[in-house]
């Protein structure tokens, strides 16, 4: 008997097919990607009498065929038994309340010869809804769970189902469609040479073969000529069958179902009267975006207090109980507040994810892509693209994957170009300290907070440089292919707190992760490249700041600050910062600015952390914050502070609009098929930021 | 067509010549792809489709077809055929 068993999640968009997988999968989630792209898997392993089963969560789709990128994962991994994802087995989930709208696709998994159940998800909203079960079993000759993802209601009569899918699970379901003679011709063709699970899986090789990675190029010329030898037209072949297969089965089901509209679906159409409106939808759009920002610094500042104090005490602890050698240095001096530096903005980054998350739940984003869609498409994109940009605001790297739902290759490209130059998470602990240098914490109008409204500011900023970017590639980017824009809009839901704090949790994981592993790497060689020097420069800058204490009379901490910042000038860092400062002088930094500037090119981040691991290496006085040493710095030449007004509004634009993060080149790369357009993004964004920078910093400077 | 309607009483147009809070049936796309699209999200030939709002001058449509909620752009309610009584 076969101990392991792979079985699919499968539905259309909106069927709550999430929620239940993550009710089953509880807390034992692998997030993943599917095969060879990006499109993100959620598999979970349950252990149910003697069987392991996998259980994965595919991506939304309505039909077998397939609109959009991550709708195709779907499709080729169960149209071709040779894909990886290939499942034993199926659970079609759908959502009662459309069960017309959602039957399409298990019909079309019927003929593709799949063991399936059906789960009739969202019973707790379909008190109106009277569904026959008995009777949908018998026409369509499958089990039919009736359940709800939030009462839990059917959850223990699916888990008997999944401890025994191979008995269970139906195979025998009525067929819907029953090939045409072209089509019978060309799947007996196709049998007669291939290995396949029945006739219409056959035909389907022949809808999709041209995508389908695992088809060899001998196969698809083989295809080719099958296609112009019968004529073959897919589109209308797609059309025909789409029809043919609602004519069969909606007779039958409206015998199963009766159907009123539901509390949910009208709460959705009288919310969606203010939501939606010409006027208030946009006002209201702004409003929320706004709170958004205003949450993130109001309410995070607690928890944030209370990292940069653990940071203190802890880095404190390890200083006392470390003799006095290297390896405490850079512990305390390198490491801890290289780490430190950006833990201390989780709180912000957190607040954000879980902003955005509950708005996706809720069913918002659907409504904000139907509000900008006509605007969005002056600059070459469309509606999909607006969660794109939204989502960007957290992370460009799930940003730029979300763009794979818009089926229109240069309306996809452009949101691709455009999503990096929103502000991403990655920026805030850059802007939360660049901002408290020029905005002072005060309230104005009686209720924002003015550093709020910078932060919104810098937003702004950020959303019309991707806007320019996106208006200047859709004149130069040619293209013919049709743009479409069709979008369902679910039922307003109450969030599930659950879900969306899991979620959250998952990517602020991912986030201290990837940011954990380069800040940890840079630290260790920031520390190194700061705390030795070529030669005797090392020892030649502490005489040299002897000398100076002596012939000056300075007492000993003056003589310690003199010392620790000759010798940071005189280490390999400073070397590096004082060779590359006449390109960035301009712009109103020095060269510590400048170290900070290069490492973060690796990730933006990364510029708290270097700025922290300069500073404690630089500076005696351990007790001050990276925010108050930043503060307190002095241009020696100048005599007036590093971070003036124009140096900070300099790098704040810098930090707009440069594209420092290798996570998104890397994502640019595989989502376009090529190094081309993330070479081209990133210069396009390098220029940008440099010439602004240095535009601000001669006004402002 | 609807049965019982004659063909004087109905007007072939296509769903952009609608205005917000009417209703017509649909009869067929003019494009393939959008059918294609709209097919397998269950927005039929023969099916009402109501307006329920348009974003100002050739802006997006919001639809309403057997309780589901579609939005589209302009330029496929150019390309979706409708049928209205007279």
């Amino acid at each position: 008997m076969k101990k392991e068993w792979k079985i699919a999640l499968v539905g259309n968009p909106n069927c709550g097919k999430s929620s239940l997988f993550n009710i089953l999968s509880g807390l034992n989630q692998k997030v993943g990607n599917f095969s060879g792209v990006t499109v993100e898997k959620k598999s979970t392993t349950l252990q149910l009498s003697d069987k392991e089963i996998t259980l994965t969560d595919f991506p939304g789709t309505y039909s077998i065929y397939p609109n959009a990128i991550d709708e195709r994962i779907v499709v080729g991994s169960l149209v071709y038994p040779e894909s990886k994802a290939y499942p034993d087995t199926v659970i079609y989930v759908s959502d009662i309340n459309k069960l017309e709208q959602q039957t399409l696709l298990l019909t079309q998994l019927i003929n593709l010869g799949f063991p399936l159940i059906w789960v009739l998800n969202m019973a707790d909203l379909a008190e109106e809804q009277s569904v026959d079960i008995k009777q949908l079993e018998k026409d369509f000759g499958i089990p039919v769970i009736k359940m709800s993802s939030k009462s839990k209601e059917g959850l223990e009569e699916l888990k008997t189902y999944l401890s025994q899918p191979e008995k269970l699970f139906s195979k025998g379901g009525k067929s819907f469609y029953k090939l045409n003679q072209q089509e019978k011709l060309i799947s007996q063709a196709v049998q007669s040479k291939h290995e396949t699970t029945s006739d219409y899986q056959a035909i389907q090789l022949v809808h999709h073969y041209k995508w389908l990675p695992e088809i060899t190029d001998e196969v698809k010329a083989e295809f080719d000529s099958l296609k112009s030898k019968y004529d073959f037209s897919q589109l209308n072949a797609q059309v025909k069958e789409t029809m043919a297969r609602y004519d069969n089965f909606t007779p039958i089901l409206k015998k199963s179902i009766q159907s009123k509209k539901n509390d949910a679906v009208l709460f959705s159409d009288r919310l969606d009267k203010t939501l939606t409106h010409n006027v208030f939808g946009p006002l209201i759009f702004f409003a929320i975006m706004l709170f958004t920002f205003q949450a993130i610094f109001s309410w995070a500042s607690y928890p944030m207090d209370l990292i940069d104090g653990l940071f203190g005490w802890l880095g404190n602890q390890i200083n006392g109980a470390l003799p006095d050698r290297w390896y405490a240095d850079l512990l305390t001096n390198g490491i801890l507040p290289g780490i430190g530096g950006v833990v201390i903005f989780i709180p912000q980054i957190a607040i954000l994810f879980f902003l955005i998350g509950l708005l996706e739940e809720a069913g918002y984003m659907a409504r904000a892509a139907f509000l900008w869609d006509k605007f969005m498409r002056y600059f070459g994109m469309n509606g999909r693209s607006v969660v794109a940009l939204i989502s960007g605001g957290a992370c460009a790297v799930p940003a730029i994957m979300s763009a794979r739902t818009i089926t229109n290759r240069k309306e996809r490209l452009l949101t691709i170009l455009a999503t990096p130059f929103i502000s991403c998470s990655a920026r805030i602990p850059v802007y939360a300290i660049l901002i408290t240098f020029v905005v002072p914490s005060i309230t104005v109008l009686g209720f924002f907070n003015a550093q709020g409204l910078a932060f919104f500011g810098l937003y702004m900023l950020g959303i019309m440089g991707a806007l320019g970017v996106s208006l200047i590639f859709n004149k130069i980017i040619k293209s013919e292919e049709p743009s479409i824009f069709a979008l369902e809009l679910p039922n307003y839901q109450m969030p599930s707190l659950r879900d969306v704090l899991w979620n959250t949790w998952n990517k602020v994981w991912s986030f201290i992760k990837e940011a954990g592993k380069v800040i940890f790497v840079i630290s260790i060689v920031l520390w190194f490249a700061a705390s030795f020097g070529p030669g005797q420069a090392m020892q030649e800058a502490e005489r040299e700041a002897q000398e100076m204490g002596s012939s000056q009379n300075l007492n000993e901490l003056e003589v310690e600050n003199l010392t620790s910042a000759k010798k940071l000038e005189a280490s390999y860092a400073g070397r590096f910062g004082k060779a590359i400062e006449p390109i960035i002088k301009p712009l109103g930094y020095d060269w510590k600015i400048g170290i900070a500037l290069l490492t973060s090119f690796a990730a933006r981040e990364v510029f708290v952390g270097t700025m922290a691991t300069i500073y404690n290496i630089g500076d005696s006085e351990d007790e001050l914050s990276i925010r108050e040493k930043m503060a307190a710095e002095i241009n020696p030449i100048t005599g007036e502070k590093v971070y003036s007004l124009g140096t900070s509004l300099s790098l704040l634009i810098f930090y707009i609009f440069a594209l420092q993060c290798m996570s998104t080149l890397a994502i640019i790369k595989k989502e376009t098929g090529g190094w081309k357009w993330a070479i081209i993004v990133f210069f396009v964004a390098l220029a940008l930021a440099y010439f602004g920078a240095l535009g601000v910093y001669q006004i402002f400077g | 067509m609807k049965k019982g309607i004659n063909a004087d009483e109905v007007e072939l147009t296509t769903l952009c010549c609608l205005e917000a809070n009417e209703e017509a049936v649909i009869y067929g796309y003019k494009d393939q792809n959008l059918a294609c699209k709209l097919i397998s999200m269950g927005f039929l030939p023969g099916k009402t489709v109501k307006v329920v709002r348009k974003i100002w001058k050739e802006g997006n449509y919001y639809l309403n077809c057997n309780n589901q909620r579609i939005v589209i752009g302009h330029s496929e309610a150019q390309a979706i055929e409708v049928r209205t009584m007279l």
